[in-house]
């Protein structure tokens, strides 16, 4: 067969190859269309959350108006408590002490899924693929495989709906394909409008700042050569176990899945090495006077391979 | 079959082989069934070693077949004098001697398989798990915490994700970045 004769070949068969893919949405558009959907449409259900082998169920709600969102979930047992992302902040009330605690949240859209970067450059990472539909409350649903591209990040499974594009299921599973985790709803309904819950605003955040590109802040540490495709996004100073000894926490994400990396004194009720809560890995080691620790919804040779990178920036306060 | 997986059963029914390599070996034996009869054969000659008191067939499947024979037995459902008589009278002493054999290497196989057999490496069923297997060696034993866990962990998590405030505890210690005040 001539060079000439397997071009032409090859020419026919990509555009046969093509009018057939434009008749179907692909993975890739309808994760895009779910990502659309879900900041755009005012939206309401019951969801169930199964983490650590605990079962929550909640009612959420998702408010939309002239690019305003504002998403809420209500525990329907006890502690009953509402919690409210209003863009960055989040808020949470506890009905029993009415106690309401804030915290500013700039990298975390949803409760359900969070996109922190395009599909586009998930791409390199992950593989997306439509593996199949179903139903789920009810609804037939598109089932999309979010497939890591190697062993430093879990694998996810997304439901959406097949008309609204809305999620209904999404699960995480650990390297050896055994759930982790999941969020389901169990009844969904899409409304012409939904009330904007009033919550009182907290003060800014004067000790909390989001890393630019050039510019690290005042990190104490740098994480050198993690695992491909993770990013620091966020840094704070925080105070934490009551100690009123300040933790630098620094988050990094690949864009689905996040990974804190802490670093405060040597602490000698946390031991050094791995260990685990549920779906999250934590890995911790002396460094100094400090102890690092890297934790996240990833695999624990992630968490190890970033702490192990940590070398304090000396001069930096 | 290489020489080196033989040095490595050997080591593992002597128990000087390191966990990450006798996981490997066993995983090995599973599917071939060479290594299986191998394996079979050398626990059989440990076993007579160590005994210095009886010979046995070195045939691949001695053990094997021993096995077949004690599942071929019929089920005697008669009191327990009357089925020792019947025993007495259908097994001969070479009889005795394999399925005591039998009974050893079995015994010892489960014990090696349970002992080297890490609970992670379980496969929970899951419909149609999505993802692609990855070697043992990306694996790193982890102690696993139950909640409540210690403040530190605590702490870490909620800072981590909104979503674990979302199923904490009411009356949780609220970290110091938060503003943090009472309707009351």
């Amino acid at each position: 067969m001539t060079v000439v004769v397997r071009f032409i070949l090859l020419f026919f068969f990509s555009i046969g190859s093509a009018s057939a893919e434009d008749s179907k949405l692909t993975a890739k558009q309808i994760l895009a269309n779910m990502i659309q959907a879900m900041g755009a449409l005012n939206y309401e259900g019951t969801v169930v959350f199964l983490r650590n082998s605990k079962l929550e169920t909640m009612k959420y709600f998702h408010a939309a108006e002239q690019g305003r969102e504002q998403e809420r979930l209500v525990s329907l047992n006890s502690p009953l408590r509402e919690v409210v992302r209003n863009g960055d902040q989040v808020s949470c009330r506890y009905n029993d002490t009415q106690t309401v605690v804030f915290d500013h949240r700039p990298y975390e859209r949803s409760f359900l899924v969070n996109f922190s970067r395009s599909l586009d450059e998930l791409a390199n990472l992950y593989d997306f693929a439509l593996s199949g539909e179903e139903d789920v409350a009810m609804f037939p649903a598109y089932v999309i495989d979010i497939r890591p591209k190697d062993e430093f990040r879990y694998a996810r499974r997304i439901w959406v709906e097949k008309l609204q594009f809305l999620p209904l299921k999404v699960a995480v599973y650990d390297l050896s394909g055994a759930l982790l985790e999941q969020v389901v709803f169990t009844e969904q309904h899409v409304k012409e409008a939904l009330p904007f819950s009033e919550v009182q605003s907290a003060n800014a955040n004067s000790q909390s700042q989001a890393i630019k590109d050039n510019n690290p802040g005042k990190l104490r540490f740098i994480v050198t050569n993690p695992p491909v495709g993770f990013k620091e996004i966020y840094f704070a100073r925080r105070t934490m176990h009551d100690s009123r000894l300040p933790v630098d926490h620094l988050l990094m994400t690949d864009g689905l899945a996040s990974i804190s990396v802490y670093m405060e004194n040597k602490n000698p009720d946390l031991a050094s090495g791995p260990r685990s809560v549920g779906v999250v890995n934590f890995y911790s080691r002396n460094l100094d006077d400090y102890q690092v620790t890297a934790m996240g919804e990833v695999p624990p040779l992630t968490v190890k391979t970033i702490a192990e990178g940590i070398g304090i920036k000396y001069g930096s306060r | 079959m290489h020489e080196d997986l033989m040095q490595k059963i050997s080591q593992l029914l002597d128990d000087e082989l390191p966990q990450k390599e006798a996981l490997s070996l066993l995983q090995k034996i599973r599917t071939r069934s060479d290594l299986n009869n191998k394996m079979r054969r050398y626990e059989a000659i440990t076993y007579a070693i160590k005994n210095h008191e009886m010979s046995v067939s070195s045939t691949s499947d001695f053990v094997a077949s021993v096995s077949s024979r004690i599942q071929r037995e019929p089920t005697y459902m008669i009191p327990n004098a009357e089925r020792r008589v019947v025993r007495e009278r259908r097994l001969t002493r070479s009889h005795k001697i394999a399925a005591t054999a039998a009974s050893v290497a079995i015994i010892a196989f489960v014990a090696h398989t349970q002992r080297h057999e890490p609970a992670s490496n379980i496969q929970v069923a899951t419909a149609k798990p999505p993802v692609k297997q990855v070697p043992q060696m990306a694996e790193i034993e982890t102690p696993r915490d139950s909640y409540p866990v210690n403040q530190q962990i605590n702490d870490y998590l909620q800072a981590h994700s909104s979503i674990y405030t979302t199923n904490d505890q009411a009356g949780f210690q609220p970290y110091a970045q938060v503003t943090h005040y009472s309707q009351k």
